[in-house]
Protein backbone atom coordinates (compact mmCIF):
# COMPACT_ATOMS: atom_id res chain seq x y z
CA UNK A 1 0.00 0.00 0.00
CA UNK A 2 1.35 3.61 -0.98
CA UNK A 3 1.82 6.00 1.78
CA UNK A 4 -0.31 9.19 1.23
CA UNK A 5 0.58 12.67 1.97
CA UNK A 6 -1.30 15.61 2.19
CA UNK A 7 0.93 16.87 -0.84
CA UNK A 8 0.61 13.31 -3.03
CA UNK A 9 -3.51 13.88 -2.87
CA UNK A 10 -3.15 17.36 -3.68
CA UNK A 11 -0.92 16.75 -6.79
CA UNK A 12 -3.34 13.80 -7.45
CA UNK A 13 -6.70 16.16 -6.99
CA UNK A 14 -5.02 18.67 -9.12
CA UNK A 15 -4.52 16.44 -11.88
CA UNK A 16 -7.88 15.05 -11.85
CA UNK A 17 -8.98 18.57 -12.37
CA UNK A 18 -7.41 20.05 -14.64
CA UNK A 19 -7.32 17.17 -16.64
CA UNK A 20 -11.52 16.75 -16.37
CA UNK A 21 -13.82 19.44 -14.77
CA UNK A 22 -10.89 22.63 -15.68
CA UNK A 23 -10.18 21.67 -18.78
CA UNK A 24 -6.85 22.38 -19.09
CA UNK A 25 -6.36 25.55 -16.31
CA UNK A 26 -3.94 25.26 -14.10
CA UNK A 27 -4.65 25.70 -10.36
CA UNK A 28 -2.85 25.74 -6.73
CA UNK A 29 -3.54 23.76 -4.15
CA UNK A 30 -4.84 26.79 -2.39
CA UNK A 31 -7.08 28.00 -4.84
CA UNK A 32 -10.91 28.81 -3.81
CA UNK A 33 -12.55 27.11 -6.35
CA UNK A 34 -16.35 26.82 -5.34
CA UNK A 35 -17.43 30.66 -4.27
CA UNK A 36 -15.30 31.65 -7.57
CA UNK A 37 -17.58 29.06 -9.74
CA UNK A 38 -14.64 27.26 -10.66
CA UNK A 39 -16.58 24.41 -9.85
CA UNK A 40 -19.98 23.82 -9.98
CA UNK A 41 -22.65 21.36 -7.83
CA UNK A 42 -22.22 19.04 -10.42
CA UNK A 43 -18.44 19.28 -10.84
CA UNK A 44 -18.37 18.97 -7.33
CA UNK A 45 -20.63 15.66 -7.62
CA UNK A 46 -18.20 13.87 -9.73
CA UNK A 47 -15.27 15.11 -7.64
CA UNK A 48 -16.69 13.32 -4.56
CA UNK A 49 -17.00 10.13 -6.74
CA UNK A 50 -13.26 10.48 -7.80
CA UNK A 51 -12.46 11.03 -4.36
CA UNK A 52 -13.88 7.94 -2.94
CA UNK A 53 -12.64 5.34 -5.84
CA UNK A 54 -8.79 6.93 -5.91
CA UNK A 55 -8.32 7.44 -2.44
CA UNK A 56 -10.87 4.25 -0.70
CA UNK A 57 -12.70 6.81 1.14
CA UNK A 58 -16.57 6.69 1.99
CA UNK A 59 -17.92 10.89 1.97
CA UNK A 60 -21.31 11.39 3.66
CA UNK A 61 -23.26 13.92 1.92
CA UNK A 62 -23.63 16.10 4.65
CA UNK A 63 -19.69 16.36 4.68
CA UNK A 64 -19.81 18.18 0.99
CA UNK A 65 -19.98 21.45 2.26
CA UNK A 66 -18.08 24.61 1.33
CA UNK A 67 -15.47 24.05 4.32
CA UNK A 68 -14.34 20.48 2.69
CA UNK A 69 -14.09 21.00 -0.52
CA UNK A 70 -13.29 24.53 -1.24
CA UNK A 71 -9.73 24.38 -2.46
CA UNK A 72 -7.46 21.22 -3.27
CA UNK A 73 -5.52 21.70 0.34
CA UNK A 74 -9.49 21.41 1.96
CA UNK A 75 -10.15 18.30 -0.09
CA UNK A 76 -6.59 16.46 0.86
CA UNK A 77 -6.96 17.33 4.50
CA UNK A 78 -10.68 16.13 4.46
CA UNK A 79 -9.83 12.91 2.93
CA UNK A 80 -6.84 12.35 5.08
CA UNK A 81 -8.44 12.62 7.93
CA UNK A 82 -11.16 9.91 6.36
CA UNK A 83 -8.41 7.47 6.43
CA UNK A 84 -7.59 8.14 2.66
CA UNK A 85 -5.37 4.82 1.21
CA UNK A 86 -4.01 4.25 -2.35
CA UNK B 1 -34.62 -10.96 -3.58
CA UNK B 2 -31.20 -10.02 -5.65
CA UNK B 3 -30.75 -8.49 -9.31
CA UNK B 4 -32.83 -6.22 -11.22
CA UNK B 5 -36.37 -7.51 -12.15
CA UNK B 6 -38.87 -5.92 -13.59
CA UNK B 7 -41.88 -8.36 -12.95
CA UNK B 8 -42.97 -8.89 -9.39
CA UNK B 9 -42.77 -11.63 -7.31
CA UNK B 10 -45.07 -13.38 -5.31
CA UNK B 11 -44.80 -11.30 -1.92
CA UNK B 12 -44.98 -7.41 -4.51
CA UNK B 13 -48.00 -9.28 -6.49
CA UNK B 14 -49.67 -9.32 -3.09
CA UNK B 15 -48.74 -5.70 -2.11
CA UNK B 16 -49.71 -4.98 -5.85
CA UNK B 17 -52.91 -6.42 -5.56
CA UNK B 18 -53.90 -4.66 -2.23
CA UNK B 19 -52.67 -1.26 -3.22
CA UNK B 20 -54.71 -1.88 -6.88
CA UNK B 21 -57.76 -2.58 -4.93
CA UNK B 22 -57.83 0.56 -2.46
CA UNK B 23 -56.90 2.53 -5.32
CA UNK B 24 -59.90 1.63 -7.16
CA UNK B 25 -62.24 1.39 -4.13
CA UNK B 26 -61.57 4.46 -2.05
CA UNK B 27 -60.10 6.92 -4.13
CA UNK B 28 -60.77 6.88 -7.65
CA UNK B 29 -64.98 7.58 -7.71
CA UNK B 30 -64.41 11.10 -6.41
CA UNK B 31 -61.56 11.69 -8.63
CA UNK B 32 -63.64 13.98 -11.55
CA UNK B 33 -65.57 15.78 -9.20
CA UNK B 34 -62.19 16.33 -6.80
CA UNK B 35 -60.59 17.69 -9.99
CA UNK B 36 -63.13 20.19 -10.56
CA UNK B 37 -63.34 21.41 -7.01
CA UNK B 38 -59.78 21.77 -6.79
CA UNK B 39 -57.22 21.37 -4.14
CA UNK B 40 -58.10 24.52 -2.03
CA UNK B 41 -60.43 23.05 0.37
CA UNK B 42 -58.68 20.66 2.84
CA UNK B 43 -62.09 18.47 2.46
CA UNK B 44 -61.28 17.16 -0.85
CA UNK B 45 -58.46 15.50 -0.13
CA UNK B 46 -57.37 15.17 3.33
CA UNK B 47 -59.64 12.41 4.54
CA UNK B 48 -57.94 10.28 1.46
CA UNK B 49 -54.28 11.60 2.20
CA UNK B 50 -55.24 9.58 5.74
CA UNK B 51 -56.70 6.93 4.08
CA UNK B 52 -53.59 6.51 2.46
CA UNK B 53 -51.62 6.90 5.30
CA UNK B 54 -53.78 3.81 7.05
CA UNK B 55 -53.17 1.84 4.24
CA UNK B 56 -49.69 2.33 4.48
CA UNK B 57 -48.63 3.89 1.70
CA UNK B 58 -46.58 6.91 3.37
CA UNK B 59 -44.31 4.24 5.16
CA UNK B 60 -43.74 1.75 2.71
CA UNK B 61 -39.84 2.25 2.38
CA UNK B 62 -39.30 3.60 6.22
CA UNK B 63 -37.21 1.07 8.09
CA UNK B 64 -38.75 -0.72 10.71
CA UNK B 65 -36.83 1.10 13.49
CA UNK B 66 -38.56 4.27 12.41
CA UNK B 67 -42.24 2.99 12.38
CA UNK B 68 -42.19 1.76 9.02
CA UNK B 69 -42.98 -1.06 6.95
CA UNK B 70 -39.01 -1.89 6.00
CA UNK B 71 -39.44 -2.74 2.15
CA UNK B 72 -37.07 -2.48 -0.38
CA UNK B 73 -37.32 0.08 -2.89
CA UNK B 74 -38.08 -2.32 -5.77
CA UNK B 75 -41.48 -3.60 -3.26
CA UNK B 76 -42.49 0.34 -2.65
CA UNK B 77 -42.09 1.00 -6.28
CA UNK B 78 -44.84 -1.93 -7.03
CA UNK B 79 -46.68 -0.54 -4.42
CA UNK B 80 -47.05 2.87 -5.86
CA UNK B 81 -47.14 2.18 -9.06
CA UNK B 82 -50.11 -0.53 -8.61
CA UNK B 83 -51.64 2.34 -6.49
CA UNK B 84 -51.42 4.98 -9.68
CA UNK B 85 -53.26 2.32 -11.68
CA UNK B 86 -55.90 1.71 -9.24
CA UNK B 87 -56.99 5.50 -9.12
CA UNK B 88 -55.36 7.20 -11.85
CA UNK B 89 -55.12 10.12 -9.44
CA UNK B 90 -52.43 11.90 -10.64
CA UNK B 91 -52.57 15.11 -8.21
CA UNK B 92 -53.00 13.00 -4.69
CA UNK B 93 -50.30 10.45 -5.72
CA UNK B 94 -47.92 13.54 -6.87
CA UNK B 95 -48.27 14.84 -3.16
CA UNK B 96 -47.88 11.64 -1.51
CA UNK B 97 -44.60 10.48 -3.51
CA UNK B 98 -42.85 13.87 -3.06
CA UNK B 99 -43.05 13.78 0.55
CA UNK B 100 -42.08 9.80 0.40
CA UNK B 101 -38.93 10.55 -1.67
CA UNK B 102 -37.92 14.10 -1.35
CA UNK B 103 -38.60 14.93 2.65
CA UNK B 104 -38.93 11.49 4.09
CA UNK B 105 -35.67 9.91 2.71
CA UNK B 106 -33.12 12.90 3.42
CA UNK B 107 -34.68 13.20 6.88
CA UNK B 108 -33.54 9.42 7.68
CA UNK B 109 -30.90 10.14 5.55
CA UNK B 110 -29.82 13.55 7.38
CA UNK B 111 -31.85 13.64 10.40
CA UNK B 112 -30.90 13.07 13.85
CA UNK B 113 -32.07 10.95 15.88
CA UNK B 114 -34.45 13.45 17.85
CA UNK B 115 -35.99 14.73 14.34
CA UNK B 116 -36.63 11.37 13.35
CA UNK B 117 -38.51 10.45 16.52
CA UNK B 118 -40.20 13.51 16.36
CA UNK B 119 -41.35 13.61 12.78
CA UNK B 120 -41.21 10.28 10.63
CA UNK B 121 -44.21 8.50 13.01
CA UNK B 122 -46.67 11.59 12.29
CA UNK B 123 -45.46 11.67 9.11
CA UNK B 124 -46.29 8.12 7.81
CA UNK B 125 -49.29 7.49 10.14
CA UNK B 126 -51.36 10.91 8.28
CA UNK B 127 -50.92 13.47 10.82
CA UNK B 128 -47.95 15.41 9.15
CA UNK B 129 -48.35 16.41 5.30
CA UNK B 130 -44.95 17.61 3.89
CA UNK B 131 -43.90 20.04 2.05
CA UNK B 132 -40.28 20.84 0.19
CA UNK B 133 -40.15 24.45 0.12
CA UNK B 134 -36.86 25.29 -2.17
CA UNK B 135 -37.81 27.15 -5.47
CA UNK B 136 -38.67 30.78 -5.49
CA UNK B 137 -39.84 33.69 -8.11
CA UNK B 138 -36.17 34.39 -9.10
CA UNK B 139 -34.39 31.03 -8.47
CA UNK B 140 -36.00 27.40 -9.62
CA UNK B 141 -32.86 25.23 -10.75
CA UNK B 142 -30.37 27.95 -9.55
CA UNK B 143 -30.09 27.06 -6.16
CA UNK B 144 -27.09 29.95 -6.12
CA UNK B 145 -29.32 32.72 -6.42
CA UNK B 146 -32.14 31.93 -3.29
CA UNK B 147 -32.86 35.01 -1.72
CA UNK B 148 -34.51 33.40 1.36
CA UNK B 149 -32.24 33.58 4.62
CA UNK B 150 -31.86 32.66 7.98
CA UNK B 151 -30.22 35.20 10.00
CA UNK B 152 -28.66 33.26 13.32
CA UNK B 153 -30.30 34.38 17.06
CA UNK B 154 -30.16 33.36 20.09
CA UNK B 155 -31.04 29.22 20.04
CA UNK B 156 -31.68 29.24 16.26
CA UNK B 157 -32.60 31.31 13.36
CA UNK B 158 -35.16 34.11 11.86
CA UNK B 159 -36.49 33.06 8.69
CA UNK B 160 -37.68 35.20 5.91
CA UNK B 161 -38.57 34.50 2.29
CA UNK B 162 -40.84 33.28 0.17
CA UNK B 163 -41.49 30.25 -1.53
CA UNK B 164 -43.12 29.02 -4.45
CA UNK B 165 -45.01 26.37 -6.59
CA UNK B 166 -44.74 24.79 -3.62
CA UNK B 167 -46.83 20.95 -3.92
CA UNK B 168 -48.86 21.18 -0.34
CA UNK B 169 -47.62 24.35 0.52
CA UNK B 170 -50.47 26.13 1.37
CA UNK B 171 -51.53 23.25 4.04
CA UNK B 172 -48.39 21.51 4.89
CA UNK B 173 -47.92 20.60 8.47
CA UNK B 174 -43.78 20.31 7.96
CA UNK B 175 -42.07 22.27 5.67
CA UNK B 176 -38.93 21.06 4.35
CA UNK B 177 -37.31 25.00 4.16
CA UNK B 178 -34.25 26.07 2.18
CA UNK B 179 -32.59 28.93 3.10
CA UNK B 180 -29.21 31.19 3.10
CA UNK B 181 -27.44 31.24 6.39
CA UNK B 182 -24.06 32.93 4.63
CA UNK B 183 -25.65 34.70 1.55
CA UNK B 184 -21.96 35.34 0.74
CA UNK B 185 -21.52 31.73 -0.03
CA UNK B 186 -23.99 31.64 -2.45
CA UNK B 187 -25.21 27.72 -3.19
CA UNK B 188 -22.50 26.36 -0.20
CA UNK B 189 -24.11 28.89 1.95
CA UNK B 190 -27.69 27.39 1.97
CA UNK B 191 -29.08 25.33 5.27
CA UNK B 192 -31.69 23.19 5.00
CA UNK B 193 -34.46 23.63 8.16
CA UNK B 194 -37.80 21.36 9.35
CA UNK B 195 -40.70 23.85 10.17
CA UNK B 196 -43.30 22.57 12.27
CA UNK B 197 -46.29 25.14 11.49
CA UNK B 198 -48.04 23.85 14.80
CA UNK B 199 -45.20 25.14 16.67
CA UNK B 200 -43.98 28.16 13.95
CA UNK B 201 -45.16 31.55 13.94
CA UNK B 202 -44.73 34.37 10.66
CA UNK B 203 -45.38 31.34 8.35
CA UNK B 204 -48.41 31.90 6.02
CA UNK B 205 -49.60 29.88 3.13
CA UNK B 206 -51.18 30.99 -0.44
CA UNK B 207 -53.06 28.34 -2.89
CA UNK B 208 -52.16 29.16 -6.20
CA UNK B 209 -54.40 28.24 -9.52
CA UNK B 210 -52.68 25.88 -11.74
CA UNK B 211 -53.39 23.98 -15.16
CA UNK B 212 -53.34 19.85 -13.77
CA UNK B 213 -52.85 18.13 -10.53
CA UNK B 214 -55.86 19.69 -8.90
CA UNK B 215 -56.66 17.27 -6.52
CA UNK B 216 -53.56 18.45 -4.10
CA UNK B 217 -52.84 22.19 -3.13
CA UNK B 218 -50.46 23.49 -4.35
CA UNK B 219 -48.91 27.44 -3.79
CA UNK B 220 -46.91 29.85 -2.00
CA UNK B 221 -45.11 29.81 1.49
CA UNK B 222 -44.23 32.99 3.04
CA UNK B 223 -41.54 33.08 6.29
CA UNK B 224 -41.83 36.71 8.15
CA UNK B 225 -39.60 36.26 10.91
CA UNK B 226 -40.02 32.93 11.73
CA UNK B 227 -38.06 31.54 14.45
CA UNK B 228 -36.40 28.02 13.44
CA UNK B 229 -34.93 26.77 16.33
CA UNK B 230 -31.42 25.09 16.16
CA UNK B 231 -32.37 21.69 16.30
CA UNK B 232 -34.83 21.84 13.52
CA UNK B 233 -32.03 22.63 11.23
CA UNK B 234 -31.35 19.08 8.88
CA UNK B 235 -27.92 18.64 8.61
CA UNK B 236 -24.63 20.73 9.28
CA UNK B 237 -25.19 24.71 8.28
CA UNK B 238 -23.94 25.17 4.75
CA UNK B 239 -24.97 21.58 3.70
CA UNK B 240 -28.57 22.52 2.22
CA UNK B 241 -27.14 22.47 -0.96
CA UNK B 242 -25.78 18.60 -0.88
CA UNK B 243 -29.07 17.80 0.89
CA UNK B 244 -31.19 19.18 -2.27
CA UNK B 245 -28.95 17.51 -4.72
CA UNK B 246 -30.05 14.22 -2.21
CA UNK B 247 -33.70 14.76 -2.55
CA UNK B 248 -33.72 15.77 -5.78
CA UNK B 249 -31.69 12.20 -6.62
CA UNK B 250 -34.61 10.36 -5.10
CA UNK B 251 -37.71 12.86 -6.24
CA UNK B 252 -36.36 12.22 -10.10
CA UNK B 253 -35.48 8.65 -9.92
CA UNK B 254 -39.31 8.44 -7.86
CA UNK B 255 -41.85 10.78 -8.04
CA UNK B 256 -43.69 9.26 -11.16
CA UNK B 257 -44.23 5.82 -9.50
CA UNK B 258 -47.84 6.19 -9.00
CA UNK B 259 -47.90 8.31 -12.36
CA UNK B 260 -46.30 5.16 -14.77
CA UNK B 261 -48.88 3.10 -13.55
CA UNK B 262 -51.63 5.63 -14.59
CA UNK B 263 -49.80 5.18 -18.06
CA UNK B 264 -50.71 1.37 -17.60
CA UNK B 265 -54.46 2.46 -16.62
CA UNK B 266 -54.21 4.68 -19.77
CA UNK B 267 -53.07 2.19 -22.17
CA UNK B 268 -55.60 -0.52 -21.12
CA UNK B 269 -58.58 2.09 -21.91
CA UNK B 270 -57.11 3.37 -24.74
CA UNK B 271 -56.57 -0.15 -26.33
CA UNK B 272 -60.46 -1.13 -25.20
CA UNK B 273 -61.85 1.50 -26.94
CA UNK B 274 -59.90 1.17 -29.90
CA UNK B 275 -61.53 -2.70 -30.00
CA UNK B 276 -64.74 -1.30 -29.35
CA UNK B 277 -65.12 1.89 -31.15
CA UNK B 278 -65.48 0.96 -35.32
CA UNK B 279 -64.98 3.60 -37.80
CA UNK B 280 -64.99 3.63 -41.83
CA UNK B 281 -66.38 -0.45 -41.17
CA UNK B 282 -63.79 -1.60 -38.69
CA UNK B 283 -62.37 -1.32 -35.46
CA UNK B 284 -60.11 1.85 -34.93
CA UNK B 285 -57.36 -0.80 -33.97
CA UNK B 286 -57.14 -2.35 -37.16
CA UNK B 287 -56.46 1.37 -38.79
CA UNK B 288 -52.48 1.68 -39.09
CA UNK B 289 -52.11 5.22 -37.58
CA UNK B 290 -54.06 4.28 -34.26
CA UNK B 291 -51.96 0.58 -33.82
CA UNK B 292 -48.94 3.06 -34.39
CA UNK B 293 -49.81 5.37 -31.35
CA UNK B 294 -51.23 2.30 -28.86
CA UNK B 295 -48.05 0.56 -29.99
CA UNK B 296 -46.03 3.71 -29.26
CA UNK B 297 -47.79 4.11 -25.91
CA UNK B 298 -46.68 0.21 -25.08
CA UNK B 299 -43.40 1.42 -25.81
CA UNK B 300 -43.52 4.31 -23.90
CA UNK B 301 -44.73 2.29 -20.70
CA UNK B 302 -41.80 -0.57 -21.35
CA UNK B 303 -39.20 2.16 -20.95
CA UNK B 304 -40.60 4.00 -17.99
CA UNK B 305 -41.36 0.96 -15.89
CA UNK B 306 -37.68 -0.47 -17.08
CA UNK B 307 -35.97 2.91 -15.63
CA UNK B 308 -38.29 3.52 -12.88
CA UNK B 309 -37.60 -0.40 -11.54
CA UNK B 310 -33.49 0.03 -12.40
CA UNK B 311 -33.70 3.12 -10.18
CA UNK B 312 -35.14 1.36 -7.64
CA UNK B 313 -33.07 -1.38 -7.71
CA UNK B 314 -29.73 1.13 -7.72
CA UNK B 315 -31.05 2.26 -4.85
CA UNK B 316 -31.31 -0.44 -2.76
CA UNK B 317 -27.82 -1.61 -3.63
CA UNK B 318 -27.00 1.78 -2.37
CA UNK B 319 -25.71 3.28 -5.67
CA UNK B 320 -25.55 7.21 -5.88
CA UNK B 321 -27.05 7.58 -9.44
CA UNK B 322 -27.27 11.56 -10.30
CA UNK B 323 -27.06 10.82 -14.11
CA UNK B 324 -29.68 7.73 -14.18
CA UNK B 325 -32.13 9.91 -12.35
CA UNK B 326 -32.13 12.61 -14.54
CA UNK B 327 -32.71 9.93 -17.39
CA UNK B 328 -35.30 8.64 -15.33
CA UNK B 329 -37.23 12.04 -14.90
CA UNK B 330 -36.52 13.39 -18.65
CA UNK B 331 -37.65 10.25 -20.04
CA UNK B 332 -40.61 9.63 -18.18
CA UNK B 333 -41.90 13.14 -17.76
CA UNK B 334 -41.86 13.43 -21.84
CA UNK B 335 -43.47 10.18 -22.51
CA UNK B 336 -46.40 10.64 -19.76
CA UNK B 337 -46.99 13.87 -21.80
CA UNK B 338 -46.79 12.05 -25.25
CA UNK B 339 -48.87 9.21 -24.44
CA UNK B 340 -51.66 11.72 -22.41
CA UNK B 341 -52.17 13.88 -25.99
CA UNK B 342 -52.19 10.15 -27.63
CA UNK B 343 -54.97 8.93 -25.29
CA UNK B 344 -56.66 12.09 -25.76
CA UNK B 345 -56.20 12.02 -29.58
CA UNK B 346 -57.22 7.99 -29.79
CA UNK B 347 -60.62 9.18 -27.54
CA UNK B 348 -61.02 12.10 -30.12
CA UNK B 349 -63.98 14.78 -28.99
CA UNK B 350 -64.61 12.31 -26.02
CA UNK B 351 -61.33 12.84 -24.81
CA UNK B 352 -61.19 16.46 -25.36
CA UNK B 353 -64.37 16.77 -23.09
CA UNK B 354 -64.40 18.16 -19.27
CA UNK B 355 -63.93 15.54 -16.79
CA UNK B 356 -62.92 12.86 -18.88
CA UNK B 357 -59.71 10.60 -18.03
CA UNK B 358 -57.66 11.76 -21.28
CA UNK B 359 -58.26 15.33 -20.71
CA UNK B 360 -57.10 15.56 -16.62
CA UNK B 361 -54.26 13.43 -17.87
CA UNK B 362 -52.92 15.73 -20.42
CA UNK B 363 -53.28 18.93 -18.15
CA UNK B 364 -51.77 16.78 -15.20
CA UNK B 365 -48.67 15.22 -17.12
CA UNK B 366 -47.52 18.78 -18.75
CA UNK B 367 -46.08 19.80 -15.12
CA UNK B 368 -44.11 17.04 -15.12
CA UNK B 369 -41.67 18.69 -18.05
CA UNK B 370 -41.22 21.34 -15.47
CA UNK B 371 -41.34 20.42 -11.87
CA UNK B 372 -38.12 18.89 -10.38
CA UNK B 373 -35.79 20.29 -13.07
CA UNK B 374 -37.34 21.01 -16.23
CA UNK B 375 -36.92 19.31 -19.28
CA UNK B 376 -33.65 21.25 -20.16
CA UNK B 377 -32.24 20.74 -17.21
CA UNK B 378 -31.96 17.37 -17.11
CA UNK B 379 -30.57 16.98 -20.62
CA UNK B 380 -27.53 19.34 -19.44
CA UNK B 381 -26.94 17.04 -15.67
CA UNK B 382 -27.14 13.79 -18.12
CA UNK B 383 -24.90 15.71 -20.77
CA UNK B 384 -22.26 17.20 -17.65
CA UNK B 385 -22.09 13.29 -15.79
CA UNK B 386 -21.30 11.70 -19.23
CA UNK B 387 -18.05 9.72 -18.71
Amino acid sequence: MTELTLESICTSVRDYLVSGPLSGQDVSFGDELLLTGTLDSLSVMRLVAYLELAFCVDIPNEDVTLAHFRSISAMAEYVLSRGARA
Amino acid sequence: MSGFDIEPNAVQQSLRAAAFDFAEAEIRPSLADRDVEGGESAASWRPLWQKCADHGLLRVHVPVECGGAGLDVRTAIHVLEAFGEGCGDNGLSLGLNAQLWAILAPILAFGTDEQKDALVQPMTDGRMVAAFAMTEAESGSDAASMSATAKRVGGGYRLNGVKCHVGMGPDCDLALVFASTEPDHGAWGISAFLVDRAQATGVKGLHTAKMGLRTSPYGELHFDDCFVAEDQRLGPEGAGNSIFQYAMEWERLFIFSSHVGNMARQLNACTAHARDRKTFGKPLIEHQTVSKRLAEMRLRLETCRLLLHRGAYLKDIGRSVPQEAAMTKLHISEALTASSIDAMRLFGARGYMGGSDQERDVRDTLGGLIYSGASDIQTQIITRLLD
